[in-house]
């Protein structure tokens, strides 16, 4: 119990501190919300005017803790470009990303372990080689030139689906079937990385002493795999995972732009040319919350894994 | 050599833009006496004499930018009035040739000294809503414009020139139809053009989630970062226009997504291709080709050294090639400029700037010496990122300028950044920018004055305010053009910046589609466009 209290603390002066500094860049970098607003045509008084009402004149301070005051009820303020309640915007972008990012960690589980399995059981095969070298070149290749290379292939000279073409979420078959290609080009690079590591991870461990004996103990190589081996290797596997996780983030953001998906990474990236301060700060903060719970449940299946981790205090 | 290849050029350019315009004007009044069968065939025209024009359907027209308010007097971005252009209407409207005709209003007159305009209402013109249009609401959107209403928004975009209005009043006579007199504190006789502000209902009070105007095509839905959605206003005051039932315009990422959704065939109609994209366009789609009526150049801050020497300013002038940039970045399409005026704006703009400053590296390396300058200098040109071809032109300029020993870096600078630092601070050497204007000559060139609130070139001149103000105050309209022109050569002579093209617009239109029309601001109408019969 006690360490549920402790983690929740950390998250809470996590969040306060993510928001302290995106506020910061938000002061520092160039460029004024009333001024963006109005153009290049605006009238001295008209941006003064508008400043007055957003509350641009404030002090830095007060404008802060006016901020936190109202996210910590729930109320991220109004957006100044859409001028509807940011918390109602967000709820119409998060669907997709968090699809977008659900079926790309999906399809990273469900390929990249048996992949890595099949990998290691034949090693120093043939699929072994070939696994592995165009493990090299996937993982190169970032997810938005990917997502272009889909739209070509999969969109233009195949047409399984219209690039651009986003359908929403109301018809779930359609939304599906187009979205299936965003996540793949997120997921691929990853998967690469999972099933390198995974597969190093193994080695490292089939190296072990216990191996050794368990071998000698007459048990055949596959149940040494799966009953010894794979328990052990998975500790770290675990923590890139969780760190994939938040990679997995990052690339919607992207490939969001590629495919035309109205989701909170094209929002954000409207928001801060428009200098939207309360919409980038609401995404900032909920892309760390995702983070936060995601480590935190990696912590959590350290623990299942390998008891010898203790979490107390 | 180099003279008649432009002219070619130009010639090119204007009878394509004369080809897709005025023939159909004609054909369409041929045709909307008997517009009562779902097609017609039209009766003259060379090329189109087989073409069949349909009523109905629906297009899809790609847009990269995401609107930035649906309130008409709250609107900025370019982008935003190129849409919103179909659902409202102002007193006048610009037609193809840049002539303002009557639109809410039915006529007009304006007193010789240029000091009253008056406006008869057109009868029976109806807002989307159902509502009839009174004087009541023509004076509302007026006073709104102008910044007039007791209560104001401030994010109600104030049109200055419309500052010197003293009084905005309903003529009514019996019998008579509603007339709207507007009278001013100075004679200003190109103010007309500055009524083309939106009439909107003064009942609705919140245009922004209910745009509600008097255009050709009424609002259906706008879902941010998606979609914006009209449909054919039945009650529309024109007989036989709009042709098509609906029109989406869809907000992709950026223009690489929206060209691979054109591919696929996701989109009819796009506006902003770049001159690669329009090598690579499928063949179901033709590219028509226009001029963005944007002043492109390289902007100089005229108080920055060496920028504050003529000398040094006429030699970039010299060791810039506008002819390459327009082959390498526009493909060859887009006029050639001198100086700060719109190539289309042909009543006004200068021809004979046209030849000054051709290419000369030689002169230019004789003009910086004289500055001052013999081994060059180094500069940065601030360019906004979001705009690639202004990107494109940076890299050429900085290739070309290494021939005369100038080094020129390239800094991408955010267009909020943009505003802030380059266009209100001034803070800057270089920039590379396409200004716009509105259609009167005075809003093109006012920005020189010396004391001009938007002078962001620091550019100034006495003689330059003295003619000027004349321009502006004279009412003879001889008088006037040549005043213009003579500014125009005052800017080219003073260099006070380089200008260089009005670049290109690209358009990729579905071959199905015709009727595409460019007009000399930079908008959208999808009032004329229709399919073609399939036969």
């Amino acid at each position: 119990m006690k360490f549920f209290i402790r983690r929740f603390f950390t998250l809470i002066i996590t969040l306060f501190f993510v928001a302290l500094l995106t506020f910061l860049a938000f002061e520092i970098i160039p460029g004024d919300a009333a001024l963006t607003r109005l153009g290049i045509d605006a009238e001295q008084a008209d941006i003064e005017a508008l400043r007055e009402q957003l509350g641009l004149n404030q002090t830095v301070l007060y404008r802060f803790f006016r901020f936190i005051l109202g996210a910590v009820c729930g109320d991220f303020g109004v957006s100044i470009q859409y001028k509807v309640p940011v918390i109602q915007l967000m709820s119409e972008r998060l669907p997709v990303t968090i699809w977008l990012a659900g079926l790309s960690m999906l399809l990273i589980l469900l390929v990249s372990l048996p992949l890595s399995l099949v990998g290691i059981e034949s090693k120093n095969g043939k699929l072994h080689r070939i696994i592995t070298f165009s493990n090299q070149i996937i993982m190169a290749v970032p997810p938005f030139f990917l997502g272009m290379l889909f739209s070509l292939i999969f969109g233009i000279w195949m047409k399984l689906f219209v690039p651009g073409s986003y359908p929403g979420t109301e018809m779930f078959g359609k939304f599906l079937r187009y979205m299936i290609f965003p996540a793949i080009a997120v997921a691929l690079p990853k998967i690469a990385m999972t099933v390198n590591f995974m597969q190093s991870s193994v080695l490292a461990q089939m190296k072990q002493d216990y191996v050794r004996t368990a071998k000698s103990k007459g048990n055949s190589r596959k149940r040494i795999l799966f009953h010894h081996v794979l328990k052990n290797a998975l500790i770290p596997s675990v923590t890139f995972f969780a760190m994939t996780a938040a990679d997995v983030l990052a690339g919607s953001i992207v490939v969001e732009q590629v495919f035309n998906l109205p989701g909170i990474g094209r929002m954000l990236i409207t928001a801060i040319s428009y200098r939207d301060f309360p919409v980038v700060e609401a995404a900032v903060l909920y892309i760390a919350v995702v983070v936060i719970l995601i480590n935190f449940f990696v912590d959590l299946a350290y623990q299942k894994l390998d008891p010898r981790i203790q979490i107390t205090d | 050599m180099k003279k008649s290849k432009f002219f070619l050029l130009a010639l090119v350019i204007s009878v394509v833009l004369c080809g897709c315009g005025s023939r159909k004007e004609g054909d369409n009044k041929t045709q909307e006496k008997e517009s009562n069968s779902q097609t017609q065939t039209e009766g003259s025209g060379e090329d189109s004499s087989t073409e069949t024009k349909v009523y109905g359907g629906s297009v899809i027209v790609g847009i990269t930018q995401d609107l930035d308010s649906l309130d008409p007097h709250k609107a900025v971005a370019a982008g935003t009035e190129e849409v919103l252009f179909n659902i409202y209407e102002g007193l006048v409207k610009p037609d193809r040739d840049g002539n303002l005709v009557p639109a809410v209003a039915e006529s007009y007159t304006m007193s010789e000294d240029g000091t009253i305009y008056t406006f008869s209402l057109r009868e029976n013109i109806k807002f989307h809503d159902g509502t009839s249009v009174t004087a009541e609401d023509v004076i509302y959107s007026i006073k709104r414009c102008a910044g007039l209403l007791e209560t104001s928004d401030p994010e109600v975009i104030t049109v200055s020139a419309l500052s010197c209005i003293k009084e905005v009043e309903a003529l009514k006579g019996e019998g008579q139809k509603d007339q709207i007199q507007i009278t001013l504190n100075e004679p200003n006789t190109e103010l007309i053009c500055y009524f083309t502000c939106a009439i909107v209902p003064e009942h609705i009070k919140d245009l922004e989630q209910n745009p509600i105007g008097t255009g050709p095509f009424r609002f259906v839905s706008y879902t941010p970062l998606q979609k914006f959605v009209i449909e054919k206003n039945k009650d529309y005051y024109l007989e036989g226009v709009p042709y098509l039932d609906e029109v989406t315009f869809k907000i992709s990422a950026n223009t690489d997504s929206a060209f691979l959704e054109l591919s696929a065939g996701g989109i009819d109609i796009f506006p902003y291709l770049t001159s690669e994209q329009a090598n690579q366009i499928p063949d179901t789609f033709e590219v028509k080709t226009g001029t963005m009526n944007l002043v492109q150049g390289l902007f100089l801050n005229n108080k920055k050294a060496p920028f504050d020497q003529k000398q040094v300013r006429q030699a970039l002038f010299y060791a810039i090639d506008a002819k390459q940039i327009l082959e390498m970045v526009g493909g060859g399409a887009g006029n050639i400029i001198r100086t700060n005026m719109f190539s289309s704006f042909s009543k006004y703009y200068n021809t004979q700037l046209d030849m000054t400053y051709s290419y000369n590296i030689e002169k230019a390396k004789e003009l910086l010496k004289q500055a001052g300058y013999p081994d060059g200098f180094s500069f940065t040109i601030q360019v906004p990122s979001n705009y690639q071809y202004h990107i494109d032109t940076a890299q050429v300029i900085v290739e070309q300028l290494k021939q005369v020993g100038i080094t020129a870096k390239i800094q991408l600078i955010e267009w909020s950044s943009w505003l802030s630092d380059v266009y209100k601070a001034r803070n800057y050497e270089a920039t590379i920018v396409g200004l716009d204007a509105n259609l009167a000559p005075s809003d093109v060139l006012k920005r020189y004055c010396s004391k001009a609130s938007n002078n962001f070139l620091n550019y100034e001149n006495s003689e330059f305010d003295e003619v000027f103000a004349k321009a502006v105050a004279t009412i003879s309209d001889e008088e006037k053009v040549t005043f213009y022109k003579d500014l125009q050569r005052i800017l080219n002579e003073d260099a006070a910046s380089v200008y260089l093209q009005d670049p290109p617009l690209l358009v990729a239109v579905n071959k199905k589609l015709s009727g595409y029309t460019f007009y000399p601001v930079y908008v959208q109408d999808m009032a004329t466009v229709y399919y073609k019969n399939a036969q």
